[in-house]
């Protein structure tokens, strides 16, 4: 190779190494702009809201003040923040100023925006307005599998009417099995309890992909009309994760004709199915099960015997018998409930 | 009989809510102190004069709020501080209560509920005083 050509080749490195650097500096400087213009349009929001939204909270009245286009974003997050936060007549009166300040429209049009971030804003806001007029808007969402939006969609649907909005989200909570519990819990907060329990159950199929994730919503609801739904599946021998999820619903359910039931899933070949069956037993199991979760501290499975562990160390005196770290026989038993008597002492 | 203007310590770690609190609070003649995380509240232990009652977030930066409870409760200068947890999970209540809490209020929670609850533990902690 010439030595002009290396030359030539090393200069056109180093330029377009320069032109990359200069391209990543600008980005980074573009980027600390939009940041730092968005935390001062939330300190501009929070200053000029803060005084009547607090006012509103307490029963007074301060008057709407003007919100700019670009503010909208920001004033309607101050606003959810606030309205998810009370609860009795501070909402109505929230939801009486939100009126004043005309967000029913911001919310619609943030809604249907393309930024992420607003549209999770104009969501929130139809939903806690209890905007009858964006329901098809928000079903629409449901469709979609974008996990935040499809979650606060269905959340902002629940909240204007559970009943009607029970159906639709039962028949896409299965879709994802990453739902955060506590994302469940929020969404189940604001529903209608019997008509969502009762949504779920029709959808319930142990053949299904979902059943699991169905099983463990429905042990959050808490529907004792579930219960022979459930019962029936679990006797039939559906696959293990199906059967672990029917013992979670009766374990939260808690009905004295199940126990019975669950004693029999203890000796399940399937680990999944012991350990929600021995969870069961330690929510609500008698002085009898003493001895069989005794017995469980010896199984194969880690879980297991931890699980049994935590339902000996957890239990009140009325419910089982307490038991001595000494009287355990089996070694790796011996280590779990002494680790989960420490855990319940703190 | 008035009671003298009460002092309560807020711990909490989301601005909006320390701010609406000591809204809600002054509404009903309450001077509040704010710390915003678990460390500042172990800190405030050691460095402030007990308060007459502490309004306390469970779900906090560095140290949770069991650990600020139970560690208020082993504090000779603390110990007999009324507390009021404010939780949004009320699966940890139980546990709050067992640690020494002396009632709690779930979000989302109304004000004029949250008020009560404070009056009514000002009244069971002045009432051996005004006994005696």
């Amino acid at each position: 190779m010439r030595p002009d050509l290396v030359v030539h080749l090393a200069l056109l490195t180093g330029q377009a190494a320069l032109v990359f650097a200069g391209l990543l500096v600008a980005a980074a400087a573009t980027a600390r702009a939009v940041a730092t213009a968005r935390r001062r349009r939330d300190r501009r929001s929070r200053a000029a809201w803060t005084p009547s939204l607090h006012a509103a909270v307490t029963g007074g009245w301060l008057p709407a003040p003007r919100v700019a286009r670009r503010d909208a974003e920001h004033v309607l997050s101050l606003w959810n923040h606030h309205v998810e936060l009370v609860d009795g007549p501070a909402r109505a009166h929230l939801a009486a100023l939100a009126r004043a300040g005309g967000f029913d429209r911001r919310a619609l049009r943030l809604a249907a925006a393309r930024g992420g971030s607003a549209r999770l804003a104009g969501i929130r806001t139809l939903g806690n307005l209890g905007s009858t007029g964006a329901w098809s808007l928000l079903a629409e969402e449901l469709t979609c599998d974008g996990g935040v939006m499809w979650l606060a969609a269905a959340e902002a649907l629940t909240r204007i009417d559970p009943c009607r909005a029970a159906p639709l989200v039962a028949a896409r909570l299965g879709a994802r099995s990453d739902w955060h519990p506590a994302q469940l819990t929020r969404l189940i907060s604001a529903a209608d309890e019997t008509a969502l329990g009762t949504a779920v159950v029709a959808r319930l199929d142990p053949r299904s992909a979902t059943c699991p994730l169905l099983l463990r919503l429905l042990a959050a609801l808490l529907p004792l009309g579930a219960l022979p739904t459930v019962r029936r599946l679990l006797d039939d021998g559906p696959p293990p994760e199906v059967a672990a999820g029917c013992l979670r619903v009766l374990g939260a359910c808690r009905h004295p004709t199940d126990l019975e039931r669950i004693r029999g899933c203890l000796a399940d070949p399937a680990e999944a199915v012991r350990v929600q069956a021995v969870v069961a037993l330690g929510h609500y199991g008698d002085p009898a099960d003493t001895e069989r979760l005794v017995a469980l501290l010896a199984d194969r499975h880690w879980w297991v015997r931890y699980r049994a562990a935590q339902a000996l160390a957890a239990a009140d005196p009325g419910s089982h018998a307490p038991v001595a770290v000494g009287a355990v026989t089996d070694r790796y038993g011996q280590q779990a409930l002494v680790h989960a008597l420490a855990e319940a002492e703190g | 009989m008035s009671l003298p203007t009460p002092r309560v310590l807020v711990v909490e770690d989301d601005p909006v809510v320390s701010s609406l609190l000591v809204h809600i609070l002054a509404t009903d003649g309450y001077v509040a102190d704010v710390v915003g995380d678990g460390r500042a509240a172990l800190d405030a232990l050691d460095t402030r004069e007990p308060p007459e009652l502490v309004l306390l977030d469970l779900m906090l930066p560095y140290a949770d709020g069991r650990i600020v409870l139970r560690k208020l409760r082993a504090n000779p200068r603390w110990a007999q501080v009324p507390v009021l947890i404010l939780t949004a999970s009320t699966l940890q209540v139980v546990g709050a209560l067992d640690d020494g809490a002396d009632d709690y209020v779930a979000k989302p929670f109304s004000p004029d509920e949250l008020l009560a609850r404070l009056r009514r533990l000002r009244r069971r902690a002045t009432l051996p005083a005004v006994a005696s």
